[in-house]
């Protein structure tokens, strides 16, 4: 099999000018006033036909320039194109779509833009409309449509031309999982017909799970490609250290003028049990107690505490109405201890979190006491499986 | 020179290759600029219909200026020169926005860029068309009639088109790459129109004062429209002013076009 897109020596430098009038003058002149930034920095790269590949990289590591390249959208400064194949090209999903027109006027719309021939768009009309799936919505005008919709209109119309590369940018992200999966799944027939995609996205997820190669591209340069799971090794290391380095430097690099903690400082949390020792260990049925101090150190208008339980896999099981007047607090200058006790909740086995947070709503402050604090309950006798305990009663004649 | 030479025969064949979707594309965009609205495309005539009514009634009762111009009732003599102006003014106004308002088919579509004014300003004409046509229709039911100089009409029609694509294409490119240009051309368009011998008329402007006003590339279309209606002037017997028009319009193209060479690469960079 050959090459679907095959790239050399590509070079992408935007020019760019403090005033924009500056630009339309250098037309005239014979120097050139603008600065230089290289975004795409000699790329070679070959797309072997019929592969789903995934171009990694931060924001502004040039893949959407690449992209738009390939495409035809913008045009390279130095290096060669070769593209093999009809392209279709999602860099939005949405755009270019009219407010006013109804869904079905749109379909023409978009197609005419993107050189579909009307009687092309005729026979293809249906399936656009079964694809996008939004039943009688489709003659109503497109402002009434939910970003779902417009999404799913959009990608309906885009994979109608039957293209041989198609280019994914980063357009899965807008839209509901419904809609995720349906373009996941087009995107798979796409595949198993040998077709060509490159495909950019933030989640590594998506795309350990659909591609077969990968690009990683830094600031412009190409910094492994190959298969997908060296590539993506190499890129999530690369992301780890990024992390640990950002960390390390953090501190030192932000230093607010006011920190929050010059209002409100708070100390000592904790957990307890019934008989109040301190533990994280609870039983079932078991009241569970916490307590922290706080210290007002500025004039605060009024404070109340929420509090946030989550399971393990931090799915909320419960979180106290943040705006709840009868939660408000002590917020006076000086030390305070604040203690709260869940009573008797009826979680089940297992390992819980416990975040919580003291609120000023008016100036949107807000200061965290506990981050999801880890603590188990333990449980004699097995009444049931799930988070929490539902009181039950039956009749029966 | 070479340049722009080479970038004209690009910006046609592209428009002569892409005619049909450009056709489909001006009247896609006459529906859209009306949409949502019930009376549609009748705007685009209910507007300046209004536009001519107040004018005709501040000039005529207001300021008792019903003489006759030339021969003719004065809003006869007034409507060819408006209607003219009406088209023109869209052609800068919408006309030279046009790449900057279909940004979409830059920057996110595979789309022959220098089609966009072309469709923009096609759809701006059709409704130029119906206009002129409601004004041969008042011509002959005032009683005034039409002479046979109505035949110039398709020749100035025609001057009218080139002139509203060729300036289009220019600012439209300008205003892509600056709001500057585009800030400009709103404000100028008040200065244009009144120093255009629109509600006033040329031949009352003596010596130097009316050669720079007749330099204006406008005001030879505003005459020409005139002279189709109620002047009954012949455009190949007044020649040297013709003559100056498609020098000035040669002129005008190769400059559009040598622009549009140097910026159209980075359209889709600026959008």
């Amino acid at each position: 099999m050959g090459n679907a897109v095959r790239v050399s020596g590509l070079t992408k430098t935007y020019r760019l000018y403090e005033s924009s009038i500056d630009r339309a003058l250098d037309v005239f002149r014979r120097t050139d006033r603008s600065r230089k930034f290289t975004a795409l920095n000699n790329i070679n790269l070959d797309f072997p036909a019929g592969e789903v590949v995934a171009i990694l990289g931060k924001n502004g590591s040039g893949k959407s320039t690449l992209l738009k390249i390939i495409t035809g959208v913008a045009s390279q400064t130095t290096g060669e194109v070769e593209v093999n194949g009809r392209v279709s090209a999602m860099l939005e999903l949405t755009s270019g779509f009219d407010k006013e027109l109804s869904g079905e006027e749109n379909i023409y719309l978009r197609a005419l833009a993107m050189g579909i021939p009307r009687d092309e768009v005729e026979a293809k009309k249906q399936e656009i409309i079964d694809f996008a799936d939004i039943g009688t919505h489709i003659n109503q005008p497109v402002r009434t449509y939910s970003s779902g919709m417009k999404a799913r209109l959009g990608f309906a119309v885009s994979v109608s031309v039957d293209p041989d590369i198609l280019i994914v940018d980063e357009v899965l992200a807008v839209g509901d999982d419904v809609f995720k999966l349906k373009c996941i799944d087009k995107m798979q027939h796409f595949r198993k017909e040998g077709k060509t995609i490159l495909f950019v996205s933030h989640s590594l997820f998506t795309v350990k799970a659909f591609c077969t190669r990968g690009v990683w591209l830094d600031k412009g340069v190409v910094m492994a490609e190959g298969d997908l799971g060296d590539v993506i090794t190499k890129y999530e290391d690369f992301l780890r250290e990024e992390r640990r380095r950002a960390k390390a430097v953090a501190p030192k690099d932000e230093a607010p003028p006011m920190d929050k903690s010059d209002v409100v400082k708070i100390a000592g949390f904790r957990m307890l049990n019934q008989a109040g020792e301190k533990t994280t260990n609870f039983k079932y049925g078991e009241d569970v107690l916490f307590e922290f101090r706080y210290e007002v150190k500025r004039p605060v208008e009024k404070l109340t505490f929420c509090f946030t339980v989550r399971n393990a896999e931090y799915h909320e099981v419960f979180m106290a109405d943040k705006q709840n007047p009868d939660n408000t607090i002590a917020s006076n200058v000086g030390k305070h201890t604040l203690r709260v006790r869940l009573r008797s909740p009826n979680l089940l086995a297992g390992t819980y979190a416990l975040s919580g947070e003291l609120w000023n709503n008016e100036a949107a402050f807000y200061v965290g006491y506990s981050n999801k604090r880890p603590f188990t309950i333990e449980q004699d006798e097995f009444i049931g499986t799930g988070i929490t305990r539902i009181d039950y009663e039956f009749e029966n004649d | 020179m070479r340049t722009a030479i080479l970038s004209l025969r690009d910006i046609v064949v592209t428009n002569m290759k892409y005619f049909r979707r450009t056709l489909d594309m001006a009247r896609v965009d006459l529906v859209k600029r009306y949409s949502g609205s019930i009376l549609g495309i009748f705007w685009g005539i209910v507007r300046p219909m209004v536009f001519i009514s107040v004018y005709w009634f501040a000039i005529q009762v207001g300021l008792r200026g019903n003489q006759p111009v030339d021969g003719a009732p004065f809003l006869l003599w007034f409507l060819p020169g408006i209607v003219c102006w009406f088209f023109i003014s869209d052609a800068l106004t919408i006309g030279g926005a046009a790449i900057r308002a279909n940004s979409h088919l830059v920057t996110k579509m595979v789309y022959p860029v220098a089609t966009i004014p072309v469709f923009t300003v096609l759809s701006l004409y059709f409704v130029h068309l119906m206009l002129v046509g409601i004004v041969v229709v008042i011509f002959i039911l005032s009683g005034y009639g039409l002479s046979v100089y109505i035949f110039e009409l398709f020749y100035y029609t025609l001057c009218t088109l080139t002139f509203a694509f060729v300036v289009s294409t220019m600012l439209s490119t300008l205003t892509a790459v600056s709001h500057d240009v585009g800030h400009m051309v709103k404000s100028i368009m008040t200065a244009l129109f009144w120093l255009t011998p629109i509600i006033w008329s040329v031949d009352t402007l003596h010596g130097i004062v009316r050669y720079i006003v007749m330099l204006n590339p406008v005001c030879y279309l505003v005459q020409g429209y005139r002279n189709a209606f109620v002047l009954e002037r012949w455009f190949f017997v007044e020649w040297e002013y013709t003559v100056y028009f498609w020098v000035l319009m040669t002129a005008l193209t190769l400059f559009t076009s040598f622009l549009f060479a140097k910026l159209h690469k980075e359209f889709s960079d600026i959008l």
